[in-house]
């Protein structure tokens, strides 16, 4: 069983099998108010040094240090984007504006609305204005080379739920639906897992699996005895 | 040319309402001169004043500082390998200074004659940011001017030798250096 913090802070214990491969845990959370609408995606730190090495080569880079992290701006050389990059011990949270960086007293703003605090689990980015702000659309997600796992809340993920009911199992409900892919890749993978996604709904979670499949040709690919370790074994809570 | 008592309020009225615009304009001007000051103040840098006891002494440029826990082993290969670097003279007109929070996390690596060693758990408040090790450079302002994480697969060689740069450290001694580096 594996603990994380969810980027709100929530606390998520999840039980995943074996065959969905050992990932790697990434997050997103949005927090808006009156001025101010952001994304933030939160990865294992080191990522926001491929910034100025592969998304933006040439970026200028601006640092602010802050006790027990860093705040990163970076800026495209064209000045086409720019992104604000929280790098703690543990994790980075990250925020693209889409264009050139913001002007300093709206980024000033943005850097003490946010409050991060990283933690070997998880970073969480809380508003330091609660009354004046709301944090929603919160996901945890496991990336490994053979699953995408995605976690919200039984609040969030209600309304992504099929209307039919599902597979009852211990108090969990099971559904699979169809993956969106186009037509070559629809015909390579018919009948087998990789054209669903399982949704695994618990009284305080829903779990969205999707299953990758395998970068080389002979690879041996996922059979039915992985649905099933998905359906049995995929166990989640939210809590906060 | 008497003027009537209605006239005489009324002129007494503007005069008020002038009055009156011209306070909350000042009030205004106040206020953004003030919302400025404090978008300043937390754009900037955080300043943070390390303590008298971890600033450089005795001409040094930038006092070393290793937060350091008993039991993580990056700890004890960060400070053995700074314990190297300063003993190969590579971190001249540096002070380097271990910090431990207690005598029993100070008790677990092996003690160093070159490196002065603290385990307070006052200066260890100051100086630890959630985690270790972490290597920070405290210049004659007690200002933390880098602060880095170590990790496991840091290039520990590297993050020695970039120290000095980090520190503002340019005398000759650094190019004199590099031979013995590279032999």
């Amino acid at each position: 069983m594996v603990v994380r913090t969810a980027p709100d802070g929530a606390r998520v214990a999840a039980e995943l099998p074996d065959q969905l491969g050992a990932p790697k845990w990434y997050g997103i959370t949005r927090i808006a108010g009156a001025r101010i609408q952001r994304d933030f995606h939160v990865a294992p730190v080191g990522q926001y040094r491929l910034i100025p090495q592969k998304l933006m080569p040439g970026a200028s880079d601006r640092v602010f240090q802050r006790r027990g992290h860093d705040i990163i701006l970076y800026e495209a050389a064209d000045r086409s984007d720019s992104c604000l990059v929280w790098v703690g011990p543990h994790h980075e949270a990250t925020t693209w504006f889409g264009g050139p960086a913001p002007r300093p007293d709206l980024l000033s703003t943005l850097m003490g609305l946010v409050r991060f605090e990283d933690s070997p689990q998880g970073a969480r980015l809380a508003s330091t204005s609660p009354s004046m702000t709301q944090q929603y659309g919160t996901a945890v997600s496991a990336w490994s080379d053979r699953s995408v796992v995605t976690i919200r809340s039984a609040a969030e993920g209600a309304s992504s739920l099929p209307d039919w009911q599902g597979l009852a199992r211990d108090g969990r409900e099971v559904w699979r639906r169809a993956v969106e892919m186009d037509d070559a890749p629809r015909s390579r993978y018919a009948g087998t897992p990789y054209e669903w996604r399982y949704v695994v709904a618990s009284a305080t979670a829903v779990t969205e699996v999707v299953l990758r499949p395998p970068d080389q040709a002979g690879a041996s690919m996922a059979g039915e005895e992985t649905v099933a370790a998905v359906v049995d074994g995929v166990r989640v809570s939210w809590t906060g | 040319m008497a003027i009537s008592v209605s006239t005489a309020l009324a002129l007494l009225a503007l005069a008020v309402a002038v009055f009156a615009l011209l306070a909350v304009g000042g009030v205004y001007g106040r206020l953004k001169q003030a919302e400025r000051a404090l978008a300043d103040m937390t754009f900037g840098e955080i300043a943070s004043s390390m303590p008298e006891e971890l600033r450089p002494r005795d001409g040094a440029a930038a006092t070393v500082v290793l937060t350091l826990d008993g039991e993580c082993p990056t700890c004890h290969q960060l400070a053995a390998a700074v314990d190297a670097a300063v003993s190969d003279g590579v971190m001249t007109g540096l002070r380097v200074v271990r910090m431990f929070a207690t005598e029993e996390s100070r008790g677990r690596h092996t003690p160093s004659d070159l490196v002065e060693t603290y385990a307070d758990p006052d200066l260890w408040t100051a100086v630890y940011e959630g985690y270790t090790p972490t290597v920070s450079i405290v210049d004659r302002n007690g200002r933390v001017v880098h602060r880095r994480f170590v990790y496991p697969d840091t290039d520990l060689g590297a993050l020695v030798r970039d120290l000095r740069a980090r520190a503002g450290v340019t005398d000759h001694s650094a190019s004199l250096l590099v031979p013995q580096e590279t032999s």
